[in-house]
C-alpha cells in the first residue's frame, strides 16, 4: 500500500513507494445513449458482456455446450458468420431468436474471437485420457435485445409506415412498457447471465458462481 | 445521451496475501443483490501466465432510484500473480489463492437515463434548468445515498479481506476532494 503524505512535513518524512501498476489517466465511461428513440428495439440492446481467456481450452466442447443450452431454451439458433484463418484468427457470430407471440422477439447475440490459433492443437492428458485442446486468446461477447413488431418470414418489416411507427412507439413506451420491461427485457437480461455463468464454469474461471 | 455525474472518484483498496477469489466475487455479488442493484458484468478476463494467473473483472451494476435517476457503481478488480495454495484452517485443508488485489470504486449518478428529455433542444434546455434549480435538493440526496452505499460496499470488502485494522478509506464525494481537510485522510 502506498504511504499517504500527511501534514506539513508529511511529504518529506513519508517513504515514497513506487506503485506496482503504473497508473494511467483516470478514465470514466460516458453515460449510455438514451433508448427512447430506438425504433422497434425496446429498451435498447442488453448491456454487452465480455469474457476473455488466455490459455488452453476445449473450443469444440464449449461450442457444443452453448448451442445445446440455447436450443434447450427454445431459441432458434443461427450462425450468421464464421471466419477461420489459422494461425491468425477465428471469428464466429451467432444470433439466437425466440418468439414470444406474434409481436415480441427475444434475441441473444454471441460473438467469438479466437486469436493465436494453432491448427494442430495441444495434446493434454485429462483424467488419464489424452485429449486435443486449443490454445490462444478467446474473447466472447454476449448481448441481446427485445424486438417488437419483428420482421415476417419474408423479411418484411411490420408496422413500418409513418403513422404505424408512431403508434407502435406510443404502444411500446406508454401502454405495455411495464410488461415489456419485466417479462421480456429483464427476463432475457438475466437469462444471458446464466449463459455467461455456463461459459465461465466450463472455462474453469475462479470468479464464478453468480448469486443472481 | 443521459447526464452522468461523477460522485465517488477512484476509491482504491489494495490487498496482498491469502484470500478466496470465488468467495470474494460472491461477496460482492451478494452485496449488490441485497442492496437492490441490477447485475452488470462488463468484463471478466483470466490470463494464464508463468508467474501465476492474471484476473481482471469489471462490474458496473445499476439501481433505478426513480424513473429519472439511477445509481451506478463501477468496480474494477485486478488480481496479479495469483497462485493456488493449500492452508490448514481448523484442522481442515482449505484451498485458497495467494496474490495481489487492486480494487477501484467509482460511482455515478445518471439522470434522464432513458433519454426522454434530449430529443429536442427545448426539452434539453428544460431538463438543464430543472436539474440545476428545481430538482437540486433531491439530486443532492441521491448523491449522499450513493456515497453511503459505496462506503458500505468498501467496508464489506475490507472486512472480507480482513483489513479492518486499517481505518482509512472512506468514500469521499468527488466534489469534496478539493478540500481534503474537511474529510480527513482518504486512501
Amino acid at each position: 500500500m502506498v504511504d499517504v503524505a500527511r501534514g506539513i512535513f508529511g511529504k518529506l518524512l513519508s517513504k515514497k513507494t513506487v506503485p506496482e501498476i503504473e497508473e494511467g489517466p483516470k478514465i470514466h465511461p460516458l453515460a449510455e445513449e438514451g433508448v427512447f428513440q430506438r425504433d422497434g428495439h425496446f429498451g435498447g440492446p442488453l448491456n454487452p458482456s465480455y469474457i476473455k481467456f488466455r490459455g488452453i481450452f476445449d473450443m469444440d466442447g464449449l461450442y457444443r455446450v452453448m448451442v445445446r443450452w440455447l436450443k434447450n431454451r427454445r431459441f432458434e439458433f443461427h450462425e450468421t458468420g464464421y471466419a477461420y484463418k489459422p494461425p491468425d484468427f477465428t471469428t464466429i457470430a451467432w444470433n439466437a431468436d425466440r418468439k414470444k407471440g406474434g409481436y415480441i422477439l427475444e434475441r441473444i447475440t454471441v460473438n467469438w474471437d479466437h486469436r493465436g490459433v494453432n491448427p494442430e492443437g495441444v495434446e493434454v492428458i485429462k483424467n488419464g485420457v489424452k485429449k486435443r485442446m486449443d490454445e490462444g486468446r478467446l474473447t466472447i461477447k454476449l448481448s441481446g435485445e427485445v424486438i417488437t413488431a419483428y420482421e415476417d418470414i419474408f423479411g418484411k418489416k411490420q408496422w413500418n409506415s409513418e403513422v404505424e411507427r408512431r403508434l407502435r412507439k406510443f404502444f411500446d413506451w406508454y401502454v405495455i412498457k411495464k410488461e415489456l420491461e419485466l417479462t421480456s427485457w429483464d427476463a432475457l437480461y438475466y437469462e444471458v447471465y446464466r449463459l455467461h455463468e455456463i461459459i465461465k464454469k466450463y472455462l474453469q474461471f475462479e470468479a464464478n458462481g453468480s448469486i443472481y | 445521451m443521459s447526464e452522468r455525474k461523477l460522485v465517488v472518484d477512484h476509491l482504491k483498496l489494495t490487498y496482498d496475501g491469502l484470500f478466496n477469489i470465488t468467495m470474494l466475487y460472491r461477496t460482492i455479488d451478494n452485496w449488490f443483490m441485497e442492496n437492490g442493484f441490477d447485475k452488470r458484468e462488463v468484463r471478466n478476463q483470466e490470463h494464464l501466465k508463468p508467474d501465476g494467473k492474471y484476473i481482471e473483472i469489471e462490474l458496473q451494476p445499476w439501481k433505478k432510484i426513480t424513473d429519472y435517476a439511477r445509481h451506478v457503481i463501477k468496480v474494477q478488480i485486478k488480481m496479479l500473480r495469483i497462485q493456488d495454495v493449500e492452508v490448514e484452517q481448523d484442522g481442515l485443508k482449505v484451498k485458497v489463492q495467494k496474490g495481489r488485489v487492486n480494487i477501484i470504486f467509482d460511482s455515478y449518478l445518471d439522470t434522464d437515463y432513458e433519454g426522454r428529455w434530449e430529443m429536442k433542444p427545448f426539452y434539453f434546455f428544460l431538463r438543464t434548468v430543472f436539474d440545476k434549480f428545481v430538482y437540486r435538493t433531491y439530486t443532492s440526496q441521491f448523491e449522499d445515498l450513493l456515497v453511503e452505499k459505496t462506503s458500505n460496499l468498501f467496508a464489506t470488502i475490507k472486512a472480507f479481506l480482513n483489513l479492518h485494522k486499517y481505518e482509512f478509506g472512506v468514500a469521499v464525494r468527488a466534489s469534496d476532494k478539493l478540500s481534503p481537510w474537511k474529510w480527513g485522510v482518504g486512501v
